[in-house]
């Protein structure tokens, strides 16, 4: 018994070739007599129906339609036919062309072939797997960058060895950012190109430095990022050495900034030599470290992620190179301080950017003294404690605004101290979804004749999918002070809580 | 001196591999890199220890178990390729394969009476018959339960057979030798459909043909093969596949191009009864030729087996209990895993619990990258096996990424005449999750009622992984689990 | 935000956007290598240089396949004469580094008698080459005589007698008639722009090539088009009756009207590349424009 059916899909505009393709895939099914694969427009449904392929429905779609009609041997040919056609216009990409089916390698053997050549490979597995993944890659030749966490350091110090070994680079584990010729790898910004080259350790330390180089007006050459254990004694600083010799060697790297917390003793000694060694400037970075050693191994120190953009890029620009500002750095301006709510004195750092905490808390340290900053709280809500189960809240800001809201109702709040982080693999609208949280906070505390002070840096440029200053703008619009830089930020929470009125007893 | 050079790591731009995060490649194309991303899924199904293995045996100039690899691997590709197969005789396996009393083959990996299926029981049975050890069914099985048969794989003595695949002494067999790779190969004469030995039958009818195969259809081909000189069966496979032919489940082009190339010789050499009953014969027998792809590609297999260091597949074979593969590099260890029933097509009147798990040696084919690697050649046959044209040559373009080579010699003309895949890499099996591929029969389960259906059986992926630790063990790499061997 | 840079940008664009002023547009259709914008008055393509120019159209490079940039249809856009933006997939499209780009035929001035008699000697082999090198989708059956493509014979079976009663119509320069005549063939046939169209165009750039005084019949039947075909086809309809073409049609017919015999074969190879049937319908269309036009013989269709 021959059976007549069409079915209707609004609004769907596919090219001609992959109609075509379609139609073709579904005349040569079994059991189909015909078949019809065309926009609604009246003249098409007239000859539908002349070919006694106009059912119901299609008789009342539109040229912005598209109309699949089949005469087939049987109800279910038809259905089969009609669902083979649904199948097809549903599925983004997958039409058969020959761009599409070369996406499906599974190895890197096979996209390595399927490229030619390949120099680089990104690794983002759970960390199981990891470890196979970028061996493979090294033994193909490959460089590579190791988003992965949980690889063990065992694995690291066989793949930095082999990597060494070939000549190549393993950026990570658990690198978070990279910019190399220019292309931004993991969660990177979209920085000015120019003559500095970066080895970091930190990858939201590598972001800041590289955001604040492009807002200085200077430009980054390479960012290489390491992973965080590389300076570990164990790994021996495989990755910032041959970063190091790699950024020496390249004639468009004119100065060199390593960025790091305090290696060990002998890895920082291997590492300084290097640097006195590369025959450029060499910025060193080692948050928290003895800036003697530094300066005894012929580099320039710089305590800040901010300090250390601000003398490369002087260099690289050409202008007078500024001293290093130590931690404390200079006091900032009165008028920029609100006044806080009787007894609120403390200061909450909710950060998305593990160095960036790292940073705030020396500051607080060097600012306040140790005893007073170790009563305020600075929280990496990026550690694995509070991200399990969770998105990372430079992904998904929702843990941040929970914590947000929690630390806002608490009446010893003075300050919330905030990092904003912009780039590739970001939020798309972190500023706008703080920005939300922040509003309603704020109502709540004021229905409660209770005011705090929200301080923020915004770790972007303006070639970020976010854009800077938009970003900014809408920060400063939900009433947030704005330092350009996370020291700065720091520096400004701890001057609000200094001057905020403490209660007796209060204190540890 | 500020930007006056560009800095550049990657010359000629960067081209990267993604595995993993979708996210991170899209930034990537947006700066003008080229970016592939993997369909990625944890290799070795999920085994990290078997994964990271697979990781340490990849080629690598610079280590030397990578780089021992890479050069076994090209040994066995180089010596696939340049295969020859020429039929040069047809013998009783006596002579050819020295087989003596009470000695019977059989396909697959090894196995004992005991446990081996129905077809093949039967047809051990109906071998003992035709040689005459036993009277009666009862009688032979007793010789074989008691231990009085000498029973080894085909793949032990140069031999291949299809489903059973028995070989007893006075069976007369195809001779195919491989002067590049000085190997020579062998396998049964094949008895057509229905009642047939490889499925297990032995009633009067299957063992009048068998001692027709030995008096009147091996001497007479003999004489004609004598005649006219060695048969080419890598040519003639060549134009079979450009007929509609994969070399496995279509046999049909190859075969009448047999015929066509014998008939004359054999019209000289033989009476003109014996010449037409032979060619009678081959013209009611469309997979007359399935034996002798068989024997081409086990001669051409052999050729690059036990090269030390090879992922290469040497063999893939079923005894309709065990799957089991042999890898040039382990020698002639079998790495083995229990077998499933193929996914098919059942004649009216069966199903699949009718059928019996996957079985005979025909897989040498796929190993050698016909069969099923070639299904593009043959798009008559898909549809035999539950399938479109397109999947065919998807199915052979799927195989492509598990091998190392492409064979020159067998183009396929669906795919702009490339090559079939050949040369299966164990380590891209265990890497992509894309097992082999085999076009197969599917028998009964009771030995005699012969073929019930066709399908497409995938080769558990077990094998291959296994055979890999095997390798790591022969090159003293340490793994971090039992080894299995 | 993304920034790119369009490399061509038709002279019929840039007015149009003017005349839209600053109300925000919307995404109508992504393709793989291009972006349609809907505006009141039809359609602003944005496609990969590739395509070459178009009518409408603004040529840019972003990237390998434009559905995964994260542009989707209903997305707002905002044209300005410097740029067009998609804020939702922080796409912007500067215009200000494009080559301006003409997509008006206008008639020969020199030499029109002598290109026509050119035509009158060439068209028969034009149409051999034609026949031999065009698919058989589409209006390409009536090119070939081995048989028609199953699905689509009932469209090319209704085809048939509106051309040549168009075609007819044409050669006594009846515009009132070729209009009616060409109704029929608006939306008709496979495709995203359906082959009826593509062969309206073809005609249309074909008699404006020549400067026939029947050159912009198709506005008489060019009514209600929004309602009578896709959106993409309506909008290359309504820039043809205002004798603008895209780029590739431009190729075709410097090819066939122009000195050099040898370089026609290659111009409908080129054309009869176009999409799926889209090039062999408008060669078929300038192919019967052209004979029309010229005033040859009608025995070799």
């Amino acid at each position: 018994m021959a059976a007549i059916r069409a079915r209707v899909f609004r609004n769907t505009y596919r090219d001609s070739v992959e109609l075509m393709q379609i139609a073709a895939e579904i005349e040569s099914m079994d059991g189909i007599d015909r078949a019809g694969l065309v926009m609604a427009t009246p003249a098409n449904r007239e000859v539908l129906e002349a070919a006694g392929l106009l059912s119901g429905e299609a008789a009342a779609a539109g040229p912005s339609d598209l109309v699949v009609a089949v005469a087939a041997a049987d109800d279910e040919v038809a259905t089969e036919a009609l669902d083979h056609a649904a199948t097809r216009l549903a599925g983004n990409g997958s039409d058969g062309s020959s761009e599409a089916t070369r996406t499906d390698a599974r190895t890197i053997a096979e996209a390595q072939a399927e490229l030619g050549t390949a120099d680089l490979a990104l690794i983002s597995t759970p960390g199981t797997y990891a470890t196979a993944e970028a061996l493979k890659a090294l033994k193909r030749g490959l460089n590579v960058f190791l988003f992965s966490d949980n690889v063990p350091i065992e694995d690291e110090i066989e793949l930095k060895s082999i990597a060494v070994a070939k000549g190549l680079m393993v950026m990570g584990p658990d690198c978070g950012t990279a910019i190399l010729d220019g292309v931004p790898l993991g969660f990177a910004n979209s920085v000015r190109r120019g003559s500095i080259g970066l080895v970091a350790a930190s990858g939201t330390g590598l972001q800041q430095v590289s955001c604040l180089i492009d807002r200085f007006g200077a430009g980054v050459s390479q960012a290489i990022g390491v992973g965080g254990r590389d300076l570990d004694e164990r790994v021996g600083g495989a990755m910032m050495l041959a970063g190091l010799q790699r950024l020496a060697a390249d004639p468009g790297t004119d100065l060199i900034v390593l960025i790091s917390k305090p290696p060990a003793a002998s890895v920082a000694s291997r590492v300084l030599e290097a640097a006195g060694a590369a025959g450029k400037p060499v910025v060193v970075n080692f948050l928290g470290g003895d800036p003697a050693a530094v300066v005894a191994a012929g580099a320039l120190p710089a305590a800040t992620f901010e300090s250390a953009a601000a003398i490369a890029s002087a260099i690289a620009l050409g202008q007078p190179v500024p001293a290093d500002e130590d931690l404390a750095g200079s006091e900032p301006d009165d008028d920029v301080l609100p006044g806080s709510s009787e007894g609120a004195w403390r200061i909450r750092g909710l950060y998305s950017g593990g160095s960036l905490a790292g940073e705030a808390k020396l500051i607080l340290r060097a600012v306040l003294g140790p005893d007073q900053a170790r009563t305020h709280e600075i929280l990496d809500l990026g550690e694995d404690e509070y991200t399990v189960g969770r998105p990372h809240p430079m992904i998904d800001p929702r843990l941040r605004n929970e914590h947000l809201q929690a630390v806002a109702r608490d009446p010893e709040t003075a300050v919330i101290l905030l990092d904003v982080v912009l780039g590739y693999g970001s939020h798309p609208d972190p500023a706008g979804a703080l920005a939300g949280a922040i509003d309603a906070a704020r109502a709540e505390a004021a229905s409660q004749q209770r005011t705090f002070a929200v301080v923020a840096s915004v770790c972007g440029t303006e070639g970020d999918p976010q854009g800077l200053a938009s970003q900014e703008a809408r920060l400063a619009a939900a009433g947030v002070i704005l330092a350009p830089s996370n020291a700065r930020a720091a520096r400004i929470a701890a001057k609000i809580a200094r001057s905020a009125a403490i209660p007796v007893g209060a204190r540890a | 001196m500020t930007g006056l050079m560009t800095s550049t790591l990657f010359p000629d731009g960067v081209r990267a591999v993604n595995v993993g995060l979708e996210m991170f490649a899209q930034p990537l194309a947006d700066h003008g890199a080229t970016v592939v991303s993997l369909e990625w899924r944890p290799p070795a199904e999920g085994d990290r220890d078997l994964g990271l293995l697979l990781a340490r045996l990849e080629d690598d100039p610079d280590d030397p178990i990578g780089r021992l690899i890479m050069a076994a691997n090209a040994t066995a590709i180089e010596r696939l390729l340049a295969a020859q197969p020429m039929l040069i005789d047809v013998q009783p396996a006596r002579e050819a394969l020295g087989l003596g009393d009470r000695q019977i083959l059989h396909s697959g990996p090894p196995i004992e009476w005991d446990r081996m299926c129905g077809p093949v029981k039967g047809a051990i049975t109906g071998a003992i018959l035709f040689e005459g050890w036993a009277d009666s069914p009862e009688e032979a099985a007793l010789l074989a339960e008691t231990g009085r048969i000498d029973f080894s794989p085909c793949h032990h003595h140069m031999a291949v057979g299809p489903m059973a695949g028995v070989i007893s002494p006075s069976m007369p067999v195809v001779v195919v030798a491989n002067p590049a790779g000085g190997t020579r190969a062998h396998a049964t004469l094949n008895e057509g459909l229905g009642k047939v030995l490889r499925f297990g039958a032995y009633d009067a009818s299957v063992l009048k043909r068998l001692r027709w195969f030995g008096d009147v259809l091996a001497p007479a081909l003999s004489a004609a093969l004598r005649a006219d000189g060695p048969l080419d069966l890598r040519s003639l496979t060549g134009q079979a596949l450009q007929m509609g032919d994969e070399g496995h489940n279509r046999n049909i082009a190859a075969t009448s191009l047999f015929t066509r190339t014998i008939a004359p010789a054999l019209v000289r050499t033989s009476d003109t009864a014996t010449a037409a009953a032979v060619l009678d014969f081959l013209r009611g027998n469309d997979h007359f030729f399935l034996n002798l792809s068989m024997a081409a590609c086990k001669s051409a297999l052999d050729a690059a087996h036990g090269i030390p260091g090879s992922t290469v597949v040497t063999a893939m074979a079923r005894n309709g209990v065990d799957f089991g593969i042999r890898m040039s590099g382990t020698g002639d260890t079998w790495f083995t895993t229990p077998v499933g029933v193929p996914d098919g097509l059942y004649f009216p009147g069966y199903g699949p619990d009718d059928a019996n798990p996957d079985l005979g040696d025909s897989a040498i084919t796929e190993t050698f990258g016909i069969g099923g690697f070639a299904m593009a050649a043959a798009p008559a046959i898909v549809r035999f096996v539950g399938g479109s044209p397109a999947d065919a040559l998807e199915l052979t373009r799927l195989m492509g990424r598990i091998t190392l080579a492409h064979n020159p010699s067998y183009a396929l003309p669906p795919l702009g005449f490339a090559g079939t895949p050949t040369g299966i890499d164990a380590r891209r099996v265990v890497d992509s999750g894309i097992a082999p591929v085999i076009n197969t029969g599917i028998a009964h389960r009771q030995a005699g009622v012969g073929q019930i259906g066709a399908g497409i059986a995938r080769a558990p992926l077990a094998c291959f992984g296994s055979a890999l630790t095997g390798l790591a063990g022969t090159l003293g790499l340490a793994v971090g689990r039992e080894a299995v061997i | 935000m993304l920034v790119r840079h369009a490399s061509l940008v038709s002279d019929a664009v840039q007015p149009r956007i003017a005349r839209l002023g600053p109300r925000p547009l919307r995404v109508h259709s992504v393709f793989r290598s291009a972006i349609n914008v809907a505006t009141s008055d039809g359609l602003l393509t944005v496609a990969a240089p590739g395509a070459g120019g178009l009518p409408n159209g603004i040529a840019a490079d972003l990237g390998r396949d434009w559905r995964m940039i994260g542009v989707r249809p209903g997305m707002t856009v905002h044209a300005s004469r410097t740029a067009v933006r998609i804020p939702g997939a922080r796409l912007e499209i500067r215009l200000t580094a494009a080559d301006g780009w003409s997509p008006r035929i206008g008639a020969i001035q020199v030499g029109a008698a002598e290109t026509a008699r050119r035509w009158r000697r060439r068209g028969p082999t034009a149409w051999t080459i034609a026949r031999a090198r065009s698919n058989a989708g589409g209006l390409g059956a009536l090119l070939r005589q081995d048989g028609l493509p199953g699905g689509q014979a009932p469209f090319v079976d209704r085809a048939r007698p509106m051309l040549a009663a168009l075609t007819a119509a044409l050669e006594s320069g009846d515009r009132g008639s070729a209009a009616s005549a060409a109704e029929g063939l608006i939306g008709l046939g496979p495709g995203l722009t359906p082959s009826g169209d593509d062969a309206l165009v073809g005609i249309e750039a074909a008699l404006h090539a020549l400067g026939r005084p029947t050159a912009g019949f198709l506005v008489g039947a060019a009514h209600d088009l929004d309602e009578r075909t896709t959106a993409v086809s309506a909008t290359l309809l309504r820039h043809a009756v205002a004798g603008e073409f895209a780029e590739r049609i431009h190729a075709l017919l410097a090819a066939l009207l122009g000195s050099d015999d040898a370089a026609i074969p290659a111009a409908i190879d080129r054309a009869v590349a176009w999409g799926a049937t889209s090039g062999t319908d408008c060669l078929v269309g300038v192919l019967l424009g052209l004979d029309v036009a010229a005033g040859t013989e009608r025995t070799a269709r």
